[in-house]
């Protein structure tokens, strides 16, 4: 090739890439149009961590997030927690890994709830700045009203303060006072939480506002399954089991869409992702399976899928049955 | 068919909107709204409600309805909301918010049966038969169900599409199960045949199935008519 052929191929590839840049979303073709859809791979091989590898008998909600910088003398850059799955009596555990998809390390229970009620699960962890602590929210049976979200917080993710009762079922709203299941993520200052709102098949979800992730507001419009947009009375999205985050310059729901069920029975779900309005109230439309490509440990009784941003790339920890996988964003 | 914008709000059904409401605070009954049962209200300074009470005999009903009727031909969407509202128990009654004919031979109607795990929605056709569809969503709870399911003390919404929003040809009519901007439930496609045209009324309706006196409470009522 010559050297003009190479200034003009050059050139080419440069108004390429500078079209590909801009193309406008959408009016673009189908390749371009990629490029602002999140885009997903997965770990290909054994589950990243069991229930057998945690000692229990049941796994759940195990979700990892990065500590480095922020826990003198840690483990490890990354610690995961998790719980049994509607075991009586419950626990937290948790892992480390230098890599969010591991290999993990099994440090063991640090918390337990014996205060009021049992079943301590579903643990959420996030870094509270404002107050430099460790955060973690977490369902406990027999507290509050029924079934109701609590917090403790720590300096080192492994010594938990209990600070008790911090979600209940405010007067006239429905269900039976289950406020389990919540996850948060912080939005500009503010705090944005998921929870159900009554348990159940059926149960309403609850978005849940606060100034410091410890006073929380119900918005007294309870969420349901989005029947609008998966277009079928049999499937609903999930909500505090999911995940959202920003994407080229649109907020997305990663979550599941599964059979209306509760209470850990064995079911049908599968991942999915779509747009989700700024009030993060709406799916914009029906969300899209993401086909993982299917392991052979894994099964269609997905229990949890919990979403962690780290570093910029959007990590999606889910388990079926007792097994612990990890799928990961990448760009286009 | 409901479609969202790109905002997530509903893209509205038509472009006239009116609505009915009943909002119960002055204890007495908007000159739309008819009664069947024993209705008693708790008026301003209270938070205004109205609770409509059946006589204790089995198959004995509490109804609140529009006394008028509406042409689902001449619109494109019809909603009741109930709001707040509260069922005394989860047994030994039949529940119904529908948008239907008297008759029973046009419109549509979300039932829910007693010792039914499932509600239904359930389409009226002209020669008196029907099909249902089965819900997710529910008015109380029944045995096998876990937790407190009702729409106790919640906003319900039934929201009859009649597909007239749509170029002629691609009529879908459609029903829609929701709450404030929520949807739980859907019959998505009524067309071909499965919805029946008709003069329709918009009701919530509680039958006794034993000799018990059971009521219905509700903080408001409201009717939603869109066309173009």
């Amino acid at each position: 090739m010559s050297m003009t052929e190479n200034i003009a191929q050059a050139a080419l590839d440069a108004a390429m890439k500078a079209n590909r840049a801009i193309a406008p979303y959408d009016y673009c073709d189908a390749e371009s149009r990629r490029m602002y859809t999140p885009q997903f791979d997965k770990k290909m091989d054994n589950p990243i961590y069991t229930a057998a590898m945690a000692g229990l008998q049941s796994i759940y909600w195990f979700r990892a997030i990065k500590v480095k910088g922020l826990i003198p003398d840690a483990k490890a850059d990354y610690y995961a927690t998790y719980s049994t799955n509607h075991n009586r009596i419950g626990g937290i555990g948790l892992a480390y890994s230098n890599s969010p998809t591991g290999p993990w390390t099994k440090h063991g229970q640090v918390y337990l709830d014996t205060v009021v009620g049992n079943s301590t699960e579903t643990p959420f962890v996030i870094w509270n700045d404002e107050e430099q602590l460790f955060f973690m929210y977490y369902q406990q049976n027999g507290l509050g009203i029924n079934q109701s979200t609590a917090l403790a917080t720590s300096v080192d993710m492994i010594n938990w303060t209990r600070v008790g009762l911090i979600l209940d079922k405010p007067p006239g709203f429905p269900g039976d006072g289950h406020t389990g299941y919540f996850s948060c993520f912080r939005n500009g200052g503010k705090w944005i939480g998921f929870s159900v709102m009554g348990g159940g098949d059926f149960g309403r979800k609850c978005i849940w506002h606060s100034h410091d992730g410890r006073s929380w507001l119900a918005d007294p419009r309870p969420l349901m399954g989005g029947n609008d947009a998966t277009l079928s009375a049999e499937e609903n999205i999930s909500r505090p089991n999911a995940g959202v985050f920003m994407y080229k310059g649109s907020m997305w729901w990663l979550g599941m869409l599964s059979a209306y069920a509760s209470g850990g029975v064995t079911t049908v779900a599968r991942p999915a992702i779509a747009k989700i309005s700024a009030d993060f109230r709406q799916l914009l439309d029906k969300p899209s399976d993401i086909y993982f490509p299917a392991l052979n440990w894994e099964t269609t009784n997905m229990q949890s899928l919990m979403v962690s941003v780290m570093d910029g790339v959007v990590y999606v920890y889910y388990n079926t049955d007792h097994n612990i996988g990890v799928a990961y964003s990448v760009g286009v | 068919m409901i479609i969202r914008d790109a905002a997530g709000q509903i893209v509205p059904f038509g472009k006239v909107h009116k609505q009915l409401v009943a909002d119960f605070l002055y204890g007495t009954l908007p000159n739309w709204v008819e009664v069947v049962g024993t209705p008693t209200f708790e008026p301003l300074p209270d938070r205004g409600t109205i609770t409509v009470t059946t006589p204790a005999t089995a198959g004995a009903t509490a109804e609140l309805k529009m006394k008028h009727l509406i042409d689902s031909s001449k619109v494109t969407a019809i909603a009741i909301t109930l709001e707040a509202l509260q069922l005394n128990g989860n047994i030994g009654i039949s529940v119904q918010v529908g948008i239907k004919s008297k008759d029973s031979k046009a419109g549509i109607t979300f039932f829910h049966n007693v010792n039914q795990k499932y509600g239904m929605v359930r389409a009226y056709k002209a020669d008196g038969t029907y099909t249902d569809f089965k819900q997710n969503m529910v008015f109380f709870t029944t045995q096998g169900v876990a937790g407190d399911e009702a729409q106790n003390r919640k906003n319900l919404t039934v929201l009859l599409c009649t597909g007239l929003q749509f170029s002629a040809g691609f009529e879908r009519p459609s029903v829609w199960l929701g709450a404030d901007d929520q949807y739980g439930g859907v019959a998505a496609d009524l067309s071909g045949g499965l919805f029946q045209h008709g003069e329709l009324q918009c009701l919530l309706k509680l039958t006794t199935s034993k000799a018990e006196a059971k009521y219905f409470k509700c903080a408001q009522m409201k009717v939603d008519i869109w066309s173009n």
